[in-house]
């Protein structure tokens, strides 16, 4: 009796491992594909936004990610649009499907945040380059432990962004 | 029978003395009790596997679903944002949240410096799918007119607006930020809202989890009408 209840342990301890591990690794490819998405996004805003209306240099900013959202930190800039434009969802304009009328944000909302930060002239071999600026997406966010996806992009004044 | 039960100290006894001689017990192992003690140990340990197993099953086939669905969508982002890559122009008085009718550069309507040296009309809109098992999904459908365009995105579900009936998709930012179910003159970007939710395999779309679901959120600049106006 005892090596049967020994054996079942065993095998029990390492199936339940093997198989949480799967979960967490569902959720793990989950949150990399959304928050490489939203990555790419921000770097799209960036380069639409006017040179002059980039955050400052060096400033980290952070960007709303679903707006009507009581989990919304509030501590993005609200006067910048490129900020305060929602990344994920707008639940201001739009109502998703939810089991749960009173929280209408979909279960897919990002469990993180964006960060935006803005660097000076972009450098190559030969010294920095003029016109330039650099800018840095993170998005992170926890699962057990903190997870990160980091984007870095040049954006040039003469790019595709619009002057007003 | 008794000898059976006293067999153990008789084994003792014959291996001490060091006499070759054949155990009296000749039935040996588990008792009934033990067995059954053991059966119900190992059961109880094989219903908390099934229990985590099928939990695990769910979720790889959330994961699964998801992963389809970001997949499809991605593959609509992309060509959708290969159109407007090259469109400047959007027809005022046909497009809205659910339509949208461009003017865009074919690949032989450029010329050596990137800028447009004409535009061919095309349409994007959503559609209600009429397929049986398929009831509240649409279709977002694409090509040169409404008439003729093909299914490029299936299992669209959302967002709604606050009145709606059908997904508003599309909305419009202008050169001072300001977003509008409508486009204006001064329409530099549209936005894409999508909500999805496929069918699982074998189940209709009311059965299927809502965690199968994904929700995604794209802005999509158009080219300067300023210098590509055609």
């Amino acid at each position: 009796m005892l090596i049967a209840v020994t054996l079942s342990g065993i095998v029990m301890v390492t199936l339940g491992a093997s198989l949480s591990e799967q979960m967490r690794l569902s959720t793990t490819s989950q949150n990399q594909l959304i928050a490489g998405t939203l990555a790419r996004e921000v770097v799209e805003r960036v380069r639409a936004t006017p040179f002059a209306e980039l955050p400052p240099v060096g400033s980290i900013q952070e960007i709303r990610i679903a707006s009507g959202d009581t989990k919304d930190t509030g501590v993005y800039d609200l006067s910048r649009p490129i900020l305060a434009r929602p990344l994920q969802i707008d639940a201001e304009n739009f109502s998703w499907r939810h089991p749960d009328a009173n929280y209408p944000i979909p279960l897919t909302r990002f469990p993180g945040r964006v960060t935006l930060q803005m660097g000076g002239e972009a450098q190559s071999p030969s010294g920095p380059i003029p016109e330039t600026k650099t800018a840095t997406v993170s998005v992170t966010w926890t699962e057990g432990a903190p997870k990160q996806l980091q984007l870095k992009a040049i954006i040039c004044r003469y790019g595709i962004q619009m002057e007003r | 029978m008794k000898t059976l039960f006293t067999s153990k100290s008789h084994h003792k006894k014959t291996r001490r003395s060091g006499l070759n001689v054949h155990p009296v017990r000749l039935i040996s192992g588990f008792s009934i009790l033990e067995l059954l003690v053991s059966v119900v140990i190992i059961g109880i340990a094989l219903a908390g596997i099934s229990e985590l197993l099928w939990a695990n099953t769910t979720w790889l086939t959330f994961l699964q679903n998801k992963y389809d669905t970001f997949f499809a969508a991605k593959r609509f982002l992309n060509e959708f944002k290969s159109d407007m890559r090259r469109t400047a122009v959007l027809d005022l008085s046909l497009s809205d949240s659910k339509n949208l009718y461009i003017k865009k550069a074919t690949e032989d309507q450029f010329d050596g410096y990137g800028f447009l040296t004409g535009t061919t009309d095309y349409y994007y809109g959503i559609e209600a799918d009429t397929e049986p098992g398929r009831e509240n999904q649409f279709l977002i459908k694409a090509g040169p007119n409404k008439l003729t365009a093909h299914t490029v995105l299936s299992g669209v579900v959302g967002p709604l607006g606050i009145n709606d009936t059908q997904p508003k998709i599309f909305q419009f930012l202008d050169r001072k930020s300001a977003i509008s179910d409508l486009p204006t003159e001064d329409t530099i970007m549209i936005i894409v809202n999508l909500e999805l939710l496929r069918n699982e395999y074998g189940k209709t779309l009311r059965d299927s989890p809502q965690k199968s679901g994904l929700a995604l959120r794209d802005e999509i600049f158009l080219r300067s009408k300023v210098i590509h106006a055609q």
